[in-house]
């Protein structure tokens, strides 16, 4: 019984971050067609930067801070110089193969200048695991449900009751009527590229002193948490948190029952059996092709 | 003319080099290939193999699999366990490292490609982390990282193959004609109707899929191939170094095999070797970077696609084509519509005279809270002109891609040749005799004018996919036979000095004629077009009419969606005129162009009283 | 005379290969109320755009206000005082109605936010319906209101110019009875509207003065009223020539 409480806790800790990284595939999805396809390696420089700017002195408040903050702003970058020079036609797929170069670049840079060890990312929630009968989680851990939640109804909050929310949707429900009301869509998807690298570099940050923070840490999380947005039906945000969430919870069982090498293949093998059975993804409404 | 013997030059010159290098010191009396480089080169020879799969991906079908090196890997290992554990023969475990992969390949392919394009790259990113993972955890099956060592020598019909002298370099040779077998089967599908199925698909799913091509099969086809020849290079890798782990399939692998098909230029012939052989040897001296490595590949990859997105071949191709473009002589473009005499041969597919070719029945189509199309009962009558007019957003294009098979009719019942056909997809009606245009031409841009128009024969080929890529008689005589037909259509529409141009680049009203030549290689009972004179000229327009006339007069049917009330009056003999997804006339011509409720449709009540100032033809 | 407030000259628009419009000129002098009429397929949405900045046009000169503006994106020309409101109404169906109509003040939302509340209020004495529906999510709206949202989140950014593009599209004749007189009154207050109409009645009757599209070339232009009568303008619609 403890011990399923404990598969919960740390499935549901684990599934936040799949959620959060599927949120921002939502984000820049929604915005511009197209996504950053190493999405993963903002995820890991959240974790990473804080740690090389903690080495360097900087109070772990302000260097987490920092270090999302500069990831998001890469973010946007990406989208500015390798994202949008290749989305300029629909169903292009340039933006996939440059985004793929550039992240090839970024995750063999920090291989190179952070070295291929990973790093512990000390927190005070991961000194010491809470008791939960025979087996600890880290409060580290707890924190992260409660991100998730606090991302999902802020990201709700700014798409519903901010200007440059409201803009945002505009854009992605139709650019031209955005263009024609004022709104300069290209800024607008700039700035969701960036605010889905503050989702990514956030979830890197908080799920880092618990994994470790490493230059590869962030590819496995990044192509877990597209897949979940694929498998949500990539264009519904609430869709989106709950896979991720049912998702993190599931592997732990499958790791706790099986094993962990069982754990990947099972969950790939799920995912491909539910887009066989779901092609539009479990909540995504089926998509009307234009003739 | 002088590319493809060109082509077949540099294959031979190709083979040629292969088959000479392992004697190379003996011409020059150096000991220059030791056994090292032989090696090198064996290994640049597997890499080229699985190049070629991936370039047939990603070149042809426009879809990227980064998960190639996995499939790679797959192959590898299915090769190594079955020579290990089962004691399969060489030639049996060759075979399983292809047969294995392609069917990986097809069930990774199939749930995602129905979707987007873009699924399959995720999935086979995931394919291969899983499968690394899998190899590093399971060690009692794969031996983790200490790998698969001590693979039996391979042997074939009692000889053990080795690359050396003693062995005659057998293995060596093994490889080269595996390499020349994989650039067969490129260059056998790229000249087939598979290949140009697959580059269909990538250049426009619709036109694609009106033209009786199935999406998903199609693209299910072009990744097993890729995956199996993925696999083979796997096979013979794991044959070559008699060891496999993991550590040589991982995600930047697949990286590195992705750029070398877009370094050598993606989609063109002879792309996967050059880049194979380019950032092959590159990598060799890039080696010296260590980690940076990897980052070089990135950049390299960015470069190639911000500076020269179409690669080496393709860019060479391109300055080619302009250099030979300066003297080239101006093309004819023939009258149209030209009745060649072998055209009736081509439009005796017909539905029995008289009969109903299309009936509605309370046809309802709605898209969310609005109803595009609303109860419409139609008939059309086989062998006649059948307009469907109305206003802006009155629901007559709503209505063709229901009829076509595109979009899912809500209620009421479609019913084609007299065989009730709601809900199938366009391919299959495609198949039953129905062929369409579009309203925004889609031509399959980057294929030649002739491969346009060969899309359109693809429904009438019999000929497997074995004995296509064998070039046996029957595929042979088909292809001879489509392309003389091919030819034929181009001859009546007039493009016939056109044939080697890429569509793209023809003028506006050409690319009009090109499209409804490729629909009528369908040899269509029924033919849809949507909205053809939009964009045309007047002297255009009145060939159009002149062609459309003569289909009806070889018994074919044809529904016109037009706004071009001028032609509609002179083409049709009858017209359907909606209004909110309506019917609010139906008749011969001349009665509707007077019927009140069209004139206050098109133009709003209180119109001038339109008998009194215009009198009726 | 000043120069006119809107003055478009040599307009050429293609889709790849196509030429929906093939060098045309209009002009719109301020306040005016001007219409574009033509059966569909001849150009008009195109040329629309191309003025509105939706596309940039292949050749020709656009000048708004005075100032050269060809190929300034639509989010520019709002700022300049064009709005357009698009074929088919774009409006934001995930949104709410009021949200929509934010969104039409968007240019000026941080500058002046007592000016578009108060036009908000404006526009909802203007079109009470919208008023029921604040709300509501647009896209349960119907049709006409949906015409009405569209017209007056057009309006919020308070143009010189007002571009609407097929008015009647998918509309009853009880809605544009309604809404024809609500443009006239807005042109009567001062603001200049360029109407699209397929409609050719309808545009006849309330504007100033009207061009008549054919084939991506303007046919002619005259004063709206002579026009409603010219037989030419069926002709143009019907495909009926006299020397046919």
């Amino acid at each position: 019984m403890e011990a399923i409480l404990q598969y919960l806790l740390t499935g549901l800790s684990v599934g936040s971050v799949y959620a959060m990284v599927g949120l921002g595939f939502y984000v820049m999805w929604s915005a511009a067609k197209a996504v950053n396809f190493n999405f993963g390696d903002i995820v890991m420089l959240g974790a990473v930067l804080t740690v090389v700017l903690m080495d360097v002195g900087v109070p772990l408040l302000p260097a987490c801070l920092g270090a999302v903050a500069a990831a998001a702003l890469l973010a946007a970058a990406i989208e500015r110089g390798f994202v949008r020079p290749f989305n300029r036609e629909a169903n292009a797929i340039g933006w996939m193969l440059t985004t793929i170069a550039v992240g090839t670049m970024i995750e063999s840079a920090t291989t190179a200048l952070f070295g291929s060890n990973p790093r512990r990312l000390e927190t005070p929630l991961v000194e010491a695991p809470l008791r939960i009968g025979g087996s600890g989680i880290y409060p580290q851990e707890l924190l992260l449900p409660v991100a998730l939640l606090v991302v999902a109804v802020g990201l709700e909050f700014f798409y519903r009751r901010t200007i440059t929310g409201r803009a945002m949707r505009a854009v992605a429900y139709n650019r031209t009527a955005a263009g024609l009301v004022g709104i300069d869509a290209d800024r607008m998807t700039l700035l969701s590229f960036g605010l889905a690298g503050l989702l990514g570099a956030l979830s890197g940050v908080l799920i880092g002193p618990v994994i470790q923070a490493s230059a590869t840490m962030g590819a496995i999380i990044g192509l877990k948490g597209f897949l979940v947005a694929i498998i949500a039906g990539i264009a519904n945000a609430r869709g989106v948190v709950i896979a991720g969430v049912l998702y993190g919870v599931s592997e732990k069982f499958i790791e706790a029952y099986l094993s962990t090498a069982a754990r990947d293949a099972i969950g790939f093998s799920l995912m491909v059996l539910l887009l066989l059975l779901f092609p539009q993804g479990l909540f995504g409404k089926a998509e009307f092709k234009k003739v | 003319m002088i590319a493809r013997t060109g082509g077949w030059i540099a294959a031979a010159l190709l083979a040629l080099a292969i088959g000479i290098f392992p004697y190379l010191g003996d011409l020059l009396d150096t000991r220059f290939p030791t056994s090292y480089e032989l090696r090198l080169v064996m290994r640049a020879m597997i890499l080229g193999i699985v190049v070629i799969g991936l370039n047939i991906l990603v070149g042809f079908a426009g879809l990227v699999s980064l998960g190639q090196a996995a499939l790679m890997g797959l192959g590898a290992h299915a090769a190594a366990l079955l020579a290990l554990r089962a004691d399969w023969p060489f030639a049996a475990c060759l075979a399983a490292s292809v047969l294995v992969p392609a069917l990986m390949g097809a069930v990774l392919a199939f749930p995602t490609v129905r979707v987007r394009a873009l699924y399959l790259t995720v999935i086979t990113i995931a394919f291969g982390f899983v499968f690394v993972n899998v190899l590093r955890e399971w060690v009692s099956f794969t031996g983790g990282a200490s790998g698969l060592a001590s693979i039996p020598r391979p042997t074939l019909f009692g000889e053990r193959l080795m690359a050396t002298r003693a062995a005659g370099f057998n293995y060596y040779y093994l490889i080269a004609v595996c390499l020349m077998l994989a650039l067969w089967v490129q260059w056998a599908l790229a000249r087939s109707r598979y290949g140009r199925a697959m580059r269909a698909t990538a250049e426009s799913e619709n036109a694609a899929r009106a033209l009786g091509i199935n999406v998903t099969a199609t693209r299910t086809l072009a990744f097993a191939i890729s995956a199996g020849l993925a696999g083979l290079g796997g096979g013979l890798f794991a044959n070559l170094a008699l060891f496999v782990n993991y550590e040589t399939f991982t995600f930047s692998a697949s990286i590195e095999l992705l750029l070398m098909t877009i370094l050598g230029g993606s989609g063109t012939l002879a792309g996967p070797v050059v880049g194979t052989a380019v950032l092959f040897a590159a990598s060799q001296a890039l080696q010296g970077l260590q980690e940076w490595q990897t980052f070089a590949y990135g950049a390299l990859l960015a470069l190639v696609l911000f500076l020269m997105p179409e690669g080496i071949v393709g860019g060479l191709a391109r300055l080619r084509a302009k250099l030979a473009g300066r003297g080239a002589q101006e093309r004819q473009t023939g009258a149209w519509p030209h009745f060649v005499p072998g055209f009736d041969a081509l439009t005796q597919d017909r539905d029995e005279p008289g009969q109903a070719t299309l009936i509605t029945r309370d046809l309802t189509l709605r898209f969310g809270g609005l109803t595009a199309v609303n109860m419409v009962d139609m008939e059309v009558r086989s062998g006649t002109v059948h307009a469907l007019i109305g206003p802006n957003g009155a629901g007559k294009s709503s209505l063709l891609n229901v009829v076509s098979g595109f979009y899912r009719a809500s209620a009421g019942t479609v019913t084609l040749f007299g065989q009730a056909v709601k809900d199938q997809p366009p391919h299959v009606l495609a198949r039953l005799g129905v062929a369409r245009s579009f309203q925004n031409t889609e031509l399959f841009g980057r294929m030649t004018v002739l491969e346009n128009v060969l899309v359109g024969c693809h429904i009438r080929y019999q000929a497997t996919l074995a004995e296509t890529l064998l070039r046996l008689p029957r595929f042979l005589r088909e292809e001879r036979e489509r392309l003389a037909e091919a030819r034929l259509l181009l001859e009546v529409v007039g493009l016939t000095d056109f044939a080697g141009e890429q569509a793209r680049n023809l003028p506006f009203g050409h690319q009009r004629r090109l499209e409804i030549a490729r629909a009528l290689a369908l040899r269509p009972k029924l033919l849809l077009l949507d909205e053809p004179a939009a964009g045309l000229t007047h002297g255009e327009i009145e060939d159009l009419v002149a062609l459309i006339r003569g289909l009806a007069a070889r018994g074919m049917t044809v529904i016109l969606v037009e706004h071009h009330v001028e032609m509609i009056m002179a083409v049709s003999d009858r017209v359907t005129v909606l209004d909110h997804g309506e019917v609010i006339a139906d008749g011969p011509p001349e009665q509707v162009q007077d019927d009140r409720a069209v004139i206050e449709a098109y133009f709003g009540h209180g119109a001038p009283a339109a008998q009194a100032t215009v009198p009726a033809q | 005379m000043s120069a006119p407030l809107l003055q478009a000259e040599g307009i050429r628009v293609s889709y790849g290969r196509i030429e929906a419009v093939r060098g045309v000129d209009l002009h719109v002098g301020a306040g005016e109320f001007v219409g574009v009429i033509g059966s569909n397929g001849a150009g008009k949405s195109s040329l629309m755009r191309a003025i509105a900045g939706v596309l940039s046009p292949a050749g020709g000169r656009v000048a708004f206000g005075g100032e050269d503006t060809t190929g300034q994106p639509s989010h520019r020309m709002v700022a300049r005082g064009l709005a357009m409101v698009p074929e088919g109404r774009m409006i934001f169906a995930d949104q709410t109605v009021r949200e929509n109509l934010l969104l039409g003040g968007y240019s000026r939302l941080r500058s002046d936010p007592q000016g578009v509340a108060a036009d908000e209020d404006r526009m909802l004495t203007l079109f009470p319906r919208l008023k029921e529906r604040l709300a509501q999510e647009a896209g349960t709206l119907s049709g006409g209101e949906q015409q009405m949202l569209a017209i007056a989140r057009g309006l919020l950014s308070r143009p010189r110019l007002l571009v609407i593009d097929e008015l009647s599209l998918g509309l009853a004749p009880v809605i544009l009875d309604m809404l024809f007189p609500v443009l006239a009154q807005l042109n009567k207050e001062g603001l200049s509207i360029l109407l699209v109409e397929q409609m050719a009645s309808y545009a006849l009757s309330v504007t100033d003065r009207t061009y008549v599209m054919e084939n991506g070339r303007m046919l002619f232009d005259g004063a709206s009223r002579e026009l409603a009568n010219d037989p030419r303008v069926l002709d143009a619609y019907l495909g009926r020539r006299k020397a046919a």
